[in-house]
């Protein structure tokens, strides 16, 4: 966003018509550029003077800086900023149980290659071994 | 935050709460997240024999077999038992194999007590009792089997590092003195008679000893009674020949029913040398615990990084970096790196990380001068990537730590190869100092070149790193505990069919 991008957003925030994703947008560039509100809020004053008005006297911790970061913390506040936040919290929460579910399905263990062998784990019977002239049954 | 970060930010938060609530996962967070205490089932059990914390009263034939198999740990260890054990014990063997006629362990058991008591003609007789048996059961695999439920019952989900535990806890001492007593009674009586019965004696040690390394106790024993138990000169084409005709002695003997015994057993010989005692068994289950371990720890271990880095967001926040006023005076972060560096040789002695804390912290003694200090706030994009980079690293070892500390590992560590984890402390200390030097020292040298003080910097920057490798390992954690889950059950078939029957398991894989 260039410097006149800013300064034309800025407008839009204090006159109230910045949508959200402008408010996003306004606060991001304002912690990247903060030189460029002091630069808004000068020529404000200019104008206002031009205008005959009287500027503003805001109280040193009372910027328009802060004034923006306000209006970002009321929306903040409100539901429909964290909709987004608790919709995709609860479909990753629904989809994880699912996966959870799918994988707690009692496993099979797989039997060794033939089933006598099993049994040896229960009874004590030899382990059978082809004899040497009958690799090929291995 | 745009529409996609909240998003991004709310699954996450759900998948972590799903994950903790869910009953087949909670008990995979456990170990490397809040678990770091030994395992009480591995480190007393009653049911195992290196696990025993006292004996039990012989109630049957289980619990017999735990005497029976400490008592084998103790000679194996060359310490010697009392007449007064000896006695007790082949008085009790000799009564469980009236009870148990087809187990072959209780009258190898009795014969080796009766030889450390020096009643060689009884464990003469007790040998020859034991070969006409046809079986051989040592008890072992139930109480794995029980040792294995209880653990399940412990960790609240079946963990493959259970059955990694338990496949080293078996004990193959009964084996190593059996075999041990064989050579001696062929030494004693080197009679053909004495060599096929121990011959038979070992096959069944071999056959059902059920561990690769007490299975191999049986081999050995039986490859010396085919070939004697004295020293055979000569090549080993005369020793092959030798062997080959233990068989033919026996059948001129009029012995064809042993001679058939036998000749069956040296080609099972041979199959078990090939398919049972290779290189690298050792290796695969060390691999398989130490996948175990991974396994069951990753999960915690990445939710403790995850914690832990969000513990230091958190710190980074509490600097009131905005109320700090004008960069300190030189003179306090010299000071305070000479006292931190001198502080850490006199206590570990390491002069190069010494010298490290040195360097990094006093390059905080230099700043821009007041007066040219730049107003900007900006931080510039590739010193916030290099942030998150250095804190992601940091994070990783924060969870090897927690690796490290967690339960599965402390229960398989004596098992695994020597490595950095023998020695956690040393190597997190220097690796942590190096990769926040690092951090420290990149951010300093920008800091210096874009004109701010180098302190609030660094902190500015590690807000960012930390909060997103923070959310990097809550991600990861979320991602990895269904793999885990998936995988480990797997890795567990394996683990398993070894604790129970690892000879089984080799001659069948």
């Amino acid at each position: 966003m260039t410097k006149d991008e800013f300064l034309k957003l800025a407008d839009a925030v204090f006159d109230h018509d910045a949508s959200e994703a402008d408010l996003e947008l306004f606060e991001q560039h304002l912690e990247l550029n903060p030189e460029w509100m002091d630069e808004w809020a000068d020529q404000k004053t200019a104008l206002l003077a031009l205008m005959g008005q009287e500027p503003i006297q805001a109280s040193p911790n009372f910027t328009p800086s802060l004034t923006a970061r306000w209006q970002a913390q009321k929306i903040r506040q409100s539901i429909q900023y964290w909709t987004p936040a608790a919709l995709a919290g609860i479909a990753a929460a629904i989809g994880l149980f699912v996966v959870l579910q799918v994988l707690g399905a009692p496993i099979q263990t797989e039997t060794f290659g033939r089933p006598e062998a099993e049994a040896r784990l229960e009874s004590n019977t030899s382990v059978e071994f082809p004899s040497l002239a009958e690799p090929s049954n291995r | 935050m745009t529409t996609a970060h909240r998003a991004f930010l709310g699954a996450i938060m759900g998948a972590i709460i799903a994950l903790f609530l869910h009953p087949l996962s909670r008990p995979w967070l456990q170990y490397s997240f809040w678990q770091f205490s030994p395992s009480q089932v591995v480190t007393s059990s009653p049911d195992l024999a290196k696990t025993l914390p006292s004996l039990p009263s012989p109630k049957d034939d289980d619990d017999l077999s735990l005497y029976v198999q400490l008592a084998a740990e103790k000679i194996a260890d060359g310490q010697q038992l009392s007449s007064q054990d000896a006695l007790l014990l082949a008085e009790l063997c000799r009564n469980a194999a009236e009870k148990d006629p087809q187990n072959a362990f209780w009258r190898q058991s009795e014969s080796v007590f009766q030889y450390a008591l020096g009643n060689n003609d009884a464990a003469e007789t007790a040998w020859r009792r034991a070969s006409k048996r046809p079986d051989w059961n040592d008890f072992q695999s139930q109480q794995i089997r029980t040792f294995l439920q209880n653990m399940t019952e412990e960790s609240g989900a079946e963990m493959s590092w259970h059955a990694a535990t338990a496949s080293y806890l078996r004990s193959t001492a009964v084996p190593k003195v059996i075999h041990s007593l064989g050579i001696k009674l062929m030494n004693q009586n080197p009679s053909l008679t004495t060599r096929s019965d121990t011959f038979i004696n070992a096959i069944l040690i071999r056959d059902q000893a059920r561990a690769e390394a007490g299975s191999f106790y049986g081999y050995l024993l039986a490859e010396t009674a085919a070939t004697g138990p004295f020293t055979v000169p000569g090549t080993k084409r005369e020793k092959t020949y030798i062997r080959a005709e233990f068989p033919t002695e026996l059948n001129k003997e009029n012995l064809s029913l042993v001679a058939d015994q036998v000749d069956r057993g040296l080609r099972e010989n041979e199959a078990f040398q090939a398919l049972v005692y290779t290189e690298g068994n050792d290796k695969n289950l060390q691999r398989l615990a130490g996948k175990s371990i991974l396994l069951g720890s990753l999960p915690g271990a990445l939710l403790f990084a995850a914690t832990a880095s969000g513990l230091l967001v958190l710190l980074a926040y509490c600097v009131p970096l905005h109320r700090l006023g004008d960069p300190v005076s030189p003179a306090i972060p010299a000071t305070i790196s000479l006292i931190a560096s001198l502080g850490f040789y006199l206590l570990t002695k390491q002069i190069i990380t010494s010298l490290w804390i040195l360097l990094v912290t006093a390059l905080f003694a230099i700043h821009p001068p007041i007066s040219l200090i730049s107003p900007s706030l900006k931080i510039p994009r590739l010193s916030l990537i290099l942030g998150s980079f250095f804190c992601v690293l940091l994070c990783a070892l924060f969870a090897a730590g927690a690796v490290v500390l967690s339960t599965p590992f402390q229960s398989l560590a004596a098992y695994l190869p020597q490595g950095w984890w023998n020695n956690p402390l040393q190597f997190f200390t220097e690796a942590t100092l190096l990769v926040v030097g690092t951090f420290i020292l990149c951010n300093q040298i920008t800091a210096y070149k874009l004109r701010r003080p180098a302190g609030r910097f660094c902190i500015t920057v590690a807000r960012h790193g930390l909060a997103q490798a923070s959310l990097a390992c809550l991600f990861c954690s979320i991602i990895v505990t269904p793999a885990a889950i998936y995988w480990d059950s797997k890795v567990n078939q394996d683990l398993r069919k070894i604790a129970l029957n690892e000879t089984a398991y080799y001659l069948n894989r």
